[in-house]
C-alpha cells in the first residue's frame, strides 16, 4: 500500500486547520502532516529529533510550502531541498501561499517549484483547489522512483 | 741677414699666392700705361679671360665705351697718378660682352723714391646689391601711405617719395633743397621745433612723436612722424630720414571711441597702467563703482576687490592671466565705494604698444548680482526640489510597501474568519438559535466585504509598484475580456469598437480598466431605468479615445475630481456596494499606459468616461 503522506508547512494554525478540514473532506485517506515552520520542515526531511522513525514519519509525496514562516521561509527550505542528493532533491513540491508577488512566483520556479498555487479567500474555493490537488498529485501524478 | 732676406722672400711668395686664389675680388696690377701685368682667380671669374689671354692688354678692354665717352680707363689713370687712389661704381665688361656692376678701386704704386712704377686695380661684382638697392628705392619710392623723405645735415630736402607728394601736396621738384620746417605749423616753427626734433633725433638715435603739420594747399593734418639722423661711414651726420603718416582719420576714430567708451554708463570700462593703477575711467564705472575719476585715477585696481581676494593674491593673478591668456574673463564679488558687493562679470585685456612692450590692461566690468542673485535662487530651487523628489521617491516606496504587506497580511486573519464563520455555520448551523445565525451572516458578510477591498488596495498597490511592460493590445480583446469579469451584468453593454485599433497598453492591466469602468456604469443606475452603457472608440492623431457613457445616475461636476481618488465614495454601501477604489485603480492604471481619463457627466443625466490611450505603432502590411 502506497504511503499518501502530504507533508505541510504552515505557521498560520487557522490556515492549517482549514486546510486539513478540507482534506478531510476531499479525501480521507491521505495523511497530512503539518510543520509550523520551515525548519520542521528540513528536521522532518531528515529524520533529525522526533522525525528519526522512518517508519513512523515516512518521506512525503508531496510537499506543500507556505512562503511566509518564521526561522525558515518557503523558498529557503525549497533551495535546501533541491541541493540535496537522492531521494530527498526529487520530492515534489508546491507552493501554497497568499503571495502572488512576481519575485516570489520567479524565486520558486528558479528554485524548481513543482507548481505554484494561491491560497483563496474562501473556504468554497480552498475545496475546489484541494479537490484538484488531491487529484492531482496524489492520484495522478508519477512519484519519482525509489531508491 | 741671409735669414730675414729669405724671410721677406718667403713673405712675397705668400702674398702673391693669396691674392692669386682670391675668387671674390679681381685684384690686378697695372703697368704705368694701363696694360694688364697680373691676373687673379678672381679676375678670371670676374671678367672670364684666362691670365694668358689678358696680361700684355689694356685694361679699358672692361670698360664698356657707348660713344662720346671713350677714354675713361685713361682718364682714370690721370687722376689716380695724381691723386693717389679713386673709388667708383659703374658697369665693367666681361670677355663676352655681358656686363656687370662694379665697384673699382684704383690706385698707385710708387717705389721708395716715389716714383710711379705701376697700378693696383681691384674690382668687386655688386651686381647684387645694386638691384636690392632699385628695388629697396622703388619700393620706398611708391609707398604712397607714408610720406619718406631724407633731409641733409641742415634740415633741407634731398628726396621724396609719393606717398610725401601725396599727403603733403609737394611734387620732388618743388619740395627738394627746401628746409623741412616748411611743413610746420607758423606757431611751431617760432618754437623752434624743427630743430628740436633734428637735434632730439642726434640726442636719442630717432625722433617718434605727433602733431599738427601743414600741406602745400595751408591745410592742416594730423601727423605720426618718425626721425632717424642718418650718418656715414667715417661717423659724419650725412642727414635725417623721415617717415610721417596722417594719423586724421584715427584721431578722429579715437576721439569717437573714446566718446563712446566715456559715455557708456551699463559697463565700467577703463584701462590700468603696466602695474594695475588706474589710467581711465569713464561713466559706467563711476555708476557701478561709485568712485569719480578724480578720486580713483592712480590708485590701483586691487581696491575693488574683497578683502579675502585681496590676500588671496587674485588681482595679481587677474594681470598674469591676461598676460598669459591674451585675456581674462571672470565672475566674482566686488566693492563699491560704500563698501557694498556687486557679483561682476569682469573681461581684462593686456594692451602692448607697437614695439609689443606692455603698456597696461582694459578692464570692462559688468554688475551681473541680478544675474546671480536669479541663477542662485534657480540653483537652490532646483536642490529643494530634487531634495524632495528624492524624500517623496522614498515615502512613495515605503507607502507602497507598507500598503502591499498590510493588504497582504490583512487577509490571513479575513481568510480565518470567513473560514470559520463558514465552519461555525457548517458544523452548528442547526443548533443555533435564528438571531445568532443572522449575526453569523453578518459576520461573513463584512469579511467578503472586507476581502474584497483589501484585494482592491492590493491591486491599486500593485499597480503602483510593478515594472509594466506595454505592447500593442487589440482594444476590443481588452473590452470584451474585461466584460467576461461581470457575468449577467455585462449584457446591458453594447460595444462599438472596430476589431483594427491597437493600442499601447499591458493588456491584463487594460482588461482590468474595462471591468471597472463597465462594472460602475451598469451599477451606478437610476431606480427604474435599465441600464444602457455604450462603449466606443475612435482614433484622433497618434491616440485613441475610447468613451464608457451610461444612463446612470451621473456625477455632478463638483465630484469629478474625487471619485479618482482612493476610498473615495459618493453613496453608502447600501446605495451602491463597492470599495470606492475601482476609479482609482482606473486612473493609476491608464496613467501607467501613458494615457489619461475624464469624465463628463451632470447629475442625473448619465456618465461619459473619456479614456485616452496610446496608439499603438501597427507596422503597415505590404499587400
Amino acid at each position: 500500500m502506497k504511503s499518501k503522506l502530504i507533508l505541510y508547512a504552515e505557521d498560520d494554525p487557522a490556515d492549517a486547520y482549514m486546510m486539513q478540514r478540507a482534506f478531510a473532506k476531499v479525501d480521507p485517506c491521505a495523511r497530512l502532516h503539518r510543520a509550523s515552520d520551515g525548519e520542521e520542515v528540513v528536521d522532518y526531511l531528515e529524520g533529525k529529533g522526533r522525525y528519526q522513525d522512518r517508519n513512523q514519519f515516512p518521506l512525503p509525496v508531496v510537499l506543500l510550502l507556505d512562503i511566509k514562516m518564521p526561522r525558515r521561509s518557503g523558498l529557503e527550505v525549497l533551495a535546501w531541498l533541491r541541493s540535496q542528493q537522492g531521494e530527498l532533491c526529487r520530492i515534489p513540491a508546491v507552493m501554497f501561499t497568499s503571495s502572488r508577488q512576481s519575485q516570489d512566483l520567479a524565486r520558486a520556479y528558479e528554485l524548481g517549484v513543482n507548481s505554484y498555487l494561491v491560497k483563496p479567500d474562501t473556504l468554497d474555493d480552498l475545496l475546489v483547489i484541494i479537490q484538484s490537488f488531491d487529484q492531482y498529485w496524489l492520484n495522478l501524478n508519477e512519484a519519482p522512483p525509489p531508491q | 741677414m741671409s735669414s730675414k732676406f729669405s724671410g721677406r722672400m718667403a713673405e712675397d711668395d705668400a702674398l702673391r699666392l693669396m691674392v692669386q686664389s682670391v675668387e671674390d675680388y679681381a685684384v690686378l696690377l697695372l703697368d704705368v700705361e694701363g696694360r694688364v701685368c697680373t691676373w687673379n682667380a678672381g679676375a678670371e671669374r670676374l671678367h672670364g679671360y684666362r691670365a694668358d689671354e689678358i696680361i700684355g692688354r689694356h685694361f679699358s678692354v672692361f670698360y664698356p665705351e657707348p660713344k662720346g665717352e671713350e677714354g675713361r680707363a685713361e682718364a682714370a689713370l690721370c687722376v689716380v697718378a695724381e691723386k693717389g687712389s679713386t673709388e667708383e661704381e659703374g658697369w665693367r665688361l666681361r670677355k663676352d660682352g655681358s656686363r656687370f656692376w662694379a665697384n673699382a678701386t684704383l690706385s698707385r704704386v710708387r717705389d721708395g723714391d716715389g716714383s710711379l712704377i705701376a697700378f693696383g686695380l681691384i674690382t668687386r661684382d655688386i651686381t647684387a646689391r645694386r638691384q636690392a638697392e632699385q628695388r629697396y628705392r622703388q619700393l620706398v619710392e611708391g609707398v604712397v601711405d607714408y610720406a619718406i623723405y631724407s633731409l641733409d645735415a641742415e634740415g633741407n630736402v634731398t628726396s621724396w617719395n609719393a606717398g610725401a607728394e601725396r599727403l603733403k601736396g609737394y611734387t620732388a621738384s618743388e619740395i627738394i633743397g627746401r628746409h623741412f620746417s616748411t611743413f610746420y605749423t607758423a606757431e611751431d616753427r617760432a618754437a623752434g621745433l624743427p630743430a628740436k626734433v633734428l637735434a632730439t633725433a642726434r640726442r636719442d638715435g630717432h625722433f617718434t612723436g605727433e602733431g599738427w603739420r601743414v600741406r602745400k594747399d595751408g591745410r592742416r593734418f594730423w601727423s605720426s612722424v618718425v626721425v632717424t639722423p642718418l650718418y656715414g661711414d667715417d661717423g659724419h651726420l650725412t642727414g635725417y630720414s623721415k617717415i610721417t603718416r596722417d594719423m586724421s582719420e584715427r584721431r578722429q576714430a579715437e576721439k569717437r571711441y573714446r566718446q563712446l567708451v566715456e559715455g557708456v554708463v551699463d559697463y565700467a570700462i577703463y584701462s590700468l597702467d603696466v602695474n594695475g593703477n588706474l589710467t581711465s575711467w569713464n561713466a559706467g564705472a563711476q555708476r557701478l563703482k561709485g568712485y569719480s575719476a578724480e578720486e580713483i585715477l592712480g590708485r590701483h585696481f586691487s581696491m575693488f576687490y574683497t578683502p579675502e581676494d585681496r590676500a588671496a593674491g587674485l588681482p595679481a593673478q587677474v594681470l598674469a592671466n591676461a598676460r598669459r591668456e591674451g585675456h581674462f574673463t571672470g565672475e566674482g564679488w566686488r566693492v563699491r565705494k560704500d563698501g557694498s558687493r556687486f557679483w561682476s562679470s569682469v573681461v581684462v585685456t593686456p594692451l602692448y604698444d607697437d614695439d609689443g612692450q606692455l603698456s597696461g590692461y582694459s578692464k570692462v566690468t559688468r554688475d551681473m548680482t541680478d544675474r546671480k542673485m536669479l541663477l542662485d535662487q534657480i540653483q537652490a530651487h532646483a536642490r529643494e526640489l530634487e531634495q524632495r523628489i528624492a524624500e517623496r521617491e522614498q515615502t512613495n516606496a515605503e507607502l507602497e510597501a507598507f500598503s502591499y504587506s498590510v493588504s497582504h497580511d490583512l487577509r490571513a486573519p479575513l481568510r480565518a474568519i470567513q473560514g470559520f464563520a463558514q465552519i461555525l455555520w457548517e458544523d452548528f448551523g442547526e443548533q443555533l438559535p435564528p438571531e445568532a445565525r443572522q449575526f453569523l451572516e453578518q459576520i461573513s458578510t463584512s469579511a467578503t466585504r472586507m476581502s474584497r477591498l483589501v484585494q482592491d488596495l492590493l491591486e491599486y498597490s500593485r499597480l503602483g509598484r510593478s515594472e509594466m511592460a506595454l505592447e500593442a493590445v487589440s482594444l476590443l480583446q481588452a473590452i470584451e475580456h474585461g466584460l467576461e469579469q461581470l457575468g449577467e451584468t455585462a449584457r446591458a453593454v453594447q460595444v462599438d469598437v472596430s476589431p483594427g485599433i491597437q493600442v499601447l497598453a499591458h493588456a491584463a492591466t487594460l482588461t482590468q480598466v474595462f471591468t471597472n469602468l463597465a462594472g460602475n456604469a451598469v451599477k451606478f443606475t437610476r431606480p427604474g431605468i435599465e441600464p444602457q452603457v455604450t462603449i466606443s472608440a475612435r482614433e484622433r492623431g497618434d491616440s485613441v479615445v475610447v468613451s464608457v457613457t451610461d444612463n446612470g445616475i451621473g456625477i455632478a461636476p463638483q465630484h469629478q475630481e474625487r471619485v479618482f481618488q482612493v476610498f473615495e465614495r459618493l453613496h453608502t454601501n447600501e446605495q451602491y456596494p463597492g470599495t470606492g477604489i475601482g476609479l482609482a485603480i482606473v486612473r493609476r492604471a491608464v496613467h501607467r499606459m501613458h494615457g489619461s481619463i475624464g469624465i463628463e457627466s451632470q447629475l442625473n443625466q448619465g456618465s461619459t468616461f473619456v479614456l485616452q490611450l496610446k496608439k499603438a505603432e501597427v507596422k503597415a502590411q505590404i499587400a
